[in-house]
């Protein structure tokens, strides 16, 4: 999934049309969601709680629907039929027209083919056979700051910790690690100038000798069964290679990065969830699911394949549904005393991988990245709290963010273990 | 909180105690159970969080669409759900699910 955040969306509101009722508008930025004093997931959460309907249209980024609570968060994301993943992106015409990679925005029959290459690398048996390079990742990247009793988390771990995971997943050299960083975050983050085929020739660029070298050799890395994978008896064209390994090359970057920066935030200001998490450590696959749930992230929009009787309103053939999982997680209906983390919740429900057919391929490797990041910092850096140097602000876009953030603690107070 | 048993592909038991609210399936792949593939994650499609329920009247029988992809598996036991299906609640305490084996299509 891309940010798209700097990218400055068409500032024209549109004209409310005729079959969208007056009561159903409300005037909210999916790019600019903030509202004063209030932080982004609570910002996200007073449109909710607003006494706005479930289904409202906003005329913003083009003009288009979104769905406010759990329910139909899942119902729309499952029902891909009505809701097709052709155009995933608002403003539909320009993000939305720009973003085109395989398989998030293939629709069935054709996306099953193409999905299987992707879910085939990276189902949990595989996902726990790389478990222990991911862990002594972790702990290189932790022990090279730990006893300096500061780094900047976003970029000395948050940013690492996925891409150097990916890079050995598809084997590269950890050498190539900065110039792909620096050509996604052009892509996700364009700068002003830069046009999207500007960026796309140049990842072409770095993508396409690579493809090449490994077609037709029996490499068994992730990259290699994807070029030389076959989709319904065939090969695959070159144009839909290039796309697959665009694809998940972007996937699982920004998303998980975000996650860690929502989480060690939270950890670092909330030293009594810090110390419950910590205590316990042997369940955390489990007491992480609140963290999963409150921290949710993606705002990711489908397109109406047809005109359609919805929730008490008509939507028509063509039109934008977005689809705010992270309101599905902060919705009371679903959580009660949802802005609260409570692992000792009854119950939770939430979206954060999405659902149905294009949910998140790589969220065994995501929730083991997550884990194993807790596992390991909490045992070794187990007191810390935010840099007072560090300006908080975040981040609105298909996946929202904390900006880059430093980490201060006491080096007396950390332990060095030996895995 | 819920607690049950699984039984994985490789006969190993891993028991969890987990939150209420969510789908089996969910709480299968939030702790990594083998044989929990989920590829569908929760769409009813896919076949791949089969498992066999130790007491099936606990959890009830499969809905429609669940039965023919049950169906498709070719693994099918009178004691098939698909974990996606399957709304934990205080009624799946005490529980052993078996996963069923890897569909061979």
């Amino acid at each position: 999934l891309t940010l798209w955040k700097n990218l400055k969306m068409q500032t024209q509101n549109s004209e409310r049309p005729a079959h969208v009722p007056p009561e159903r508008v409300v005037d909210f930025d999916m790019y600019q969601p903030l509202k004063a004093g209030l932080d982004i997931h609570e910002s996200w959460r007073a449109l909710q709680e607003s006494g706005a309907p479930d289904v409202v249209w906003t005329p913003r980024n083009g003009g288009h629907w979104m769905v406010l609570r759990g329910k139909l968060v899942t119902r729309v994301l499952q029902d891909y039929r009505a809701f097709s993943s052709r155009v995933v992106f608002v403003p539909k015409e320009t993000a939305g027209a720009a973003f085109r990679a395989i398989p998030i925005t293939a629709d069935p029959p054709a996306h099953k083919a193409f999905r299987s290459l992707v879910t085939a690398e990276m189902t949990q048996a595989k996902v726990k056979s790389r478990e222990g390079t991911i862990r002594s990742l972790a702990v290189q990247l932790i022990e090279s700051f730990r006893l300096k009793g500061c780094c900047n988390f976003t970029q000395d771990f948050a940013e690492q910790m996925p891409l150097r995971i990916f890079m050995e997943m598809v084997d590269l050299p950890f050498s190539d690690a900065p110039r792909l960083k620096t050509l996604v975050d052009q892509y996700t983050r364009p700068k002003p100038g830069v046009t999207y085929d500007q960026v796309w020739r140049q990842l072409v660029e770095y993508l396409q000798p690579l493809i090449d070298e490994r077609r037709g050799k029996a490499g068994t890395d992730m990259y290699s069964r994807i070029i030389n994978g076959q989709v319904d008896g065939r090969e695959l064209t070159n144009e839909e290679t290039l796309s697959m390994t665009f694809n998940v090359l972007i996937a699982g970057l920004d998303t998980v990065v975000n996650f860690m920066g929502f989480t060690m935030l939270f950890l670092a200001r909330n030293p009594t969830a810090r110390h419950e998490l910590a205590a316990d450590l042997g369940r955390v696959s489990t007491s992480m699911q609140e963290l999963l749930r409150r921290f949710s992230l993606v705002c990711i929009a489908r397109e109406v394949t047809c005109d359609l009787d919805f929730e008490g309103v008509q939507l028509k053939r063509g039109e934008m549904m977005l689809v705010p999982t992270l309101l599905h997680a902060l919705d009371s209906r679903e959580n009660p005393d949802p802005m609260t983390v409570n692992f000792k919740r009854p119950s939770l429900s939430h979206s954060l991988f999405g659902a149905g057919i294009h949910a998140c391929a790589g969220m065994h490797l995501a929730r083991t990245e997550v884990r194993i990041m807790l596992e390991e910092w909490l045992t070794r850096i187990p007191e810390f709290s935010i840099d007072p140097a560090s300006d908080i602000h975040y981040i609105g876009g298909n996946v929202i963010g904390v900006s880059p953030f430093s980490l201060i603690w006491d080096v007396s107070s950390t332990r060095k273990v030996s895995v | 909180m819920v607690k049950f048993r699984f039984v994985q592909n490789n006969g190993e038991a891993l028991d969890v105690e987990t939150y209420e609210g969510q789908s089996l399936m969910e709480a299968a792949v939030a702790v990594g159970v083998e044989g929990i593939d989920a590829i569908c994650f929760g769409s009813a499609v896919c076949g791949t969080c089969h498992v066999y329920v130790e007491q099936l009247s606990a959890v009830g029988e499969p809905g429609e669409t669940e039965e023919t992809i049950l169906a498709e598996t070719g693994l099918r036991k009178p004691n098939s759900r698909l974990a996606c299906q399957i709304r934990l609640s205080q009624a799946c305490d005490g529980l052993t699910f078996t996963v069923a084996p890897p569909r061979r299509d």
